[in-house]
């Protein structure tokens, strides 16, 4: 022991400590956990300043490069937004804590010393929430800035220091980054080394005299043992729970509901009942402030105490409330079939439910759709509404009659978008083998133009090809999806996609959208091999053989545009051999050799 | 110690010159990051063609997120940004409708139901002198006010 104090670093270290001052009972290990975080907050947030643009236009791309592109980068985001809350979390307890075992009375300067390192809390938290700059965050953050504004006196002062004025602009976005990454962070660490300085001076606070001591070893093990955990937490929460980028902000529809990030959800929880409940916060904060003058010699003798305990129940309950918070700031479950909104039916339900079953699924767009006819005679034909339904082809959730939720629109909705205009094309390929039936010539040129560039050999397309998902382009918008495939270096740094100046035509663009969003529809994407690489590129006179040897007069029929796959994707699946197509890497050269 | 200025009096000195200097770099760091107070530099948001909408039908100007409604009396504008907490509200049916937090208004603005102070304040539209019409961002109007085209 002695040995080790000769280390200059360690006189940093008490030589013994209370064994109370590490039991959890007595301090959650709070403290400990709050520590880690922000050093685990640290190091991943100097990682991420390195890829992050603090942009309007910039952001979100560099969090989907980060996302995509960057090794370990979408590990990276993850475990400092896991860690963040692990931080948030540990802070509000530790407050907490030393309010009610009253050790703000005893060690009232690092008290004050702590309440400061709150508020720099919470800022960075809050901060930090906007900078992905995606839909969630930017209208949590407006809804933030309006909560704020709304504070009397100090209100108007904050949103100009911390917002740079009225509006989430360009200015916020710089603004929050240099609050973020720099100046809190800064705050953050000088009142963390005032705090510890204070607790080495005058030894940890729930520290009693005459009870038993650990030495330096002992608990520096200790300590250590607890922020391995903590990191053990984090890293796991960060795995786990990975982010998960939204659709590019739209600012003509927020989201429904938009909530606060949770260390806020509270305040707002209030705020939409009466903005005069705004008050409950601020006697909170007020209690906190001057806690060691109100509370007396015994502070559970004094009625201050039992009203923090009060406004503390009020706000973490009313956070709670607004956590189960459903569309359109509802409690009740949306049911999908009572529940009613956007386009307005003239108050009423549909006069009937009309519902179809097609492909196994209930589809009742009909019901507000009576009577509807593709305007195409020729899907109308082959594909009736009444047999086939509409979200079949079209996407959507048929389900519902609320027409909100039944056409989910704009960027990012993932599997049930709405397939609209040309882009309905996409959905031929759910069971057609692009280009044996009319109406998927578009598709059948885009396949062609996949192969070509060779796409497959970086990029799983489908079910085929390498592991580079797409699926982050093609859920956001096809203007993002043009700009990628147009000049990809404008988006990602440091990669080696070529630019593909071909699609700069509308035309060729259109074809290989619709291919690319065919491709990853659910139904084309979960069988083993896909349309990308239907059977007729290789055995082109599968379809005659097929005439040949199936008996089914229904086959028969239809052999032109049934994909084998549709029966066989089995099989080939367990005959485990690789077709030579994917094995022939030649198309790979062609990416960059033309 | 025997000298007058005695190292703990030049240490008390230093360290509340050193208070000082914290003080106003605070101030100063404040200063530089309050912005400056401008007012909007356009006042009127063109209406496109006010004669293509059709009677019962809106617009939406994004910049000035801005209602411009047509009825059979005329043109009207109504903001688009919920006095609740800012979100830009939908027009739906008859009603304008927050998702955020529930709040409905009528077809004239006026609350309806929904933790909303106040309804949504009615703009005043004007003709330029070139002819094209605008709405008057800075003229807030009492609801009905409509301009006939």
């Amino acid at each position: 022991m002695m040995e080790a104090r000769r280390h200059f670093l360690l006189h940093f270290l008490p030589e013994t400590i209370g064994r109370d001052s590490l039991s959890f009972v007595r301090t959650q290990w709070t403290g400990i956990a709050a520590l880690v975080g922000f050093l685990i907050l640290c190091l991943t947030g100097v990682l991420l300043m390195f890829f992050y643009v603090p942009s309007t236009a910039g952001a979100y791309d560099s969090i989907i490069n980060m996302d995509s592109v960057v090794p370990l980068g979408a590990f990276t985001r993850s475990l400092h937004r896991f860690s963040s809350h692990v931080f948030v979390l540990a802070v509000f307890i530790h407050l907490l804590k030393a309010f009610y075992n009253s050790s703000c009375l005893h060690e009232r300067q690092n008290w004050f010393i702590g309440l400061g390192l709150f508020a720099a809390s919470m800022l960075l938290a809050y901060t930090g929430y906007l900078l992905p700059y995606d839909q969630t965050s930017y209208w949590a953050v407006t809804v933030g800035l309006e909560l704020a504004r709304s504070v009397p006196v100090l209100g108007p002062v904050f949103v100009d220091l911390i917002f740079g004025g009225g509006a989430i602009d360009a200015a916020t976005i710089t603004r929050f980054y240099g609050w973020h990454a720099a100046l809190g962070p800064a705050i953050v660490l000088l009142l963390l080394v005032a705090h510890f300085w204070k607790i080495r001076k005058k030894g940890l606070s729930s520290s009693g005299r005459g009870e038993a001591r650990l030495g330096l070893e002992a608990y520096a093990r200790k300590i250590g043992a607890v922020s391995g955990a903590v990191l053990l937490v984090c890293v796991l929460g960060a795995l786990f729970f990975a982010p998960d980028a939204g659709p590019r902000p739209w600012l003509a529809e927020p989201p429904n509901p938009v909530k606060a990030p949770w260390y806020f959800l509270g305040v707002q929880e209030l705020v939409s009942h009466s903005t005069a409940l705004l008050a409950v916060p601020v006697l909170l904060l007020t209690i906190l402030l001057l806690a060691p003058f109100l509370l007396g010699k015994k502070p559970w003798r004094t009625p201050v105490f039992f009203a923090a305990g009060l406004l503390i129940s009020v706000v973490v309950g009313a956070a709670v409330v607004g956590g189960m918070r459903g569309e359109d700031w509802r409690l009740d479950a949306p049911s999908g079939v009572e529940r009613r909104r956007g386009k307005d039916l003239s108050g009423a339900m549909p006069a009937g439910i009309i519902e179809t079953r097609a492909f196994g699924r209930v589809d009742r767009c009909l019901s507000c759709h009576e009577g509807m006819r593709h305007k195409d005679a020729f899907i109308d034909a082959a594909h009736p509404a009444d047999t086939h339904g509409c979200a079949s082809c079209h996407g959507g959730v048929a389900l519902s009659l609320d027409p909100g939720l039944a056409h989910p629109r704009g960027a990012g909705w993932g599997e049930q978008r709405l397939l609209s205009g040309f882009l309905s094309y996409a959905a031929c390929f759910k069971c057609h083998i692009p280009g044996h039936h009319r109406g998927s010539e578009m598709g059948a040129r885009g396949i062609e133009l996949v192969m070509e560039l060779g796409c497959p050999a970086c990029h799983k397309i489908g079910a085929v090809g390498r592991n580079k998902s797409l699926s982050s382009a093609l859920y956001r918008d096809l203007d993002y999806l043009r700009d990628v495939l147009v000049d990809p270096t404008e988006r990602f740094q440091g990669h080696s996609m070529p630019r593909y100046a071909i699609f700069e035509d509308d035309e060729r663009f259109r074809e290989i959208a619709v291919a690319l969003i065919g491709s990853s529809l659910e139904k084309t994407r979960k069988r083993p091999v896909d349309w990308a690489l239907n059977c007729s590129l290789c055995h082109p006179h599968g379809m005659d053989r097929a005439k040949k040897f199936h008996d089914c007069p229904t086959i028969r029929k239809h052999s032109k545009t049934l994909t084998c796959m549709r029966c066989h994707g089995k099989g080939f699946q367990s005959a485990g051999r690789p077709c030579p197509y994917i094995r022939d890497r030649d198309v790979s050269c062609r990416v960059c050799h033309d | 110690m025997t000298t007058e200025f005695s190292r703990r009096s030049f240490l008390k000195k230093l360290l509340g010159t050193l208070w000082g200097i914290a003080a106003l770099s605070g101030a100063y760091a404040a200063a530089t990051l309050t912005p400056r107070k401008r007012k909007r530099l356009w006042r009127l948001a063109d209406i496109p063609d006010p004669h293509a909408i059709a009677v019962g039908e809106h617009i939406w100007l994004e910049r000035a997120n801005v209602f411009v409604v047509r009825d059979e009396e005329g043109l009207y504008g109504i903001s688009a940004r919920c006095t609740h907490l800012g979100c830009t509200v939908a027009k739906e049916g008859a009603r304008f409708v927050c998702r955020c937090h529930g709040a409905v208004y009528d077809e004239k603005g006026a609350r309806v139901s929904g933790p909303q102070p106040k309804g949504l304040p009615w703009l005043a539209i004007e003709r330029r002198s070139d002819g094209r019409y605008a709405v008057d961002l800075d003229a807030e109007t009492p609801p009905g006010t409509k301009f006939r085209i």
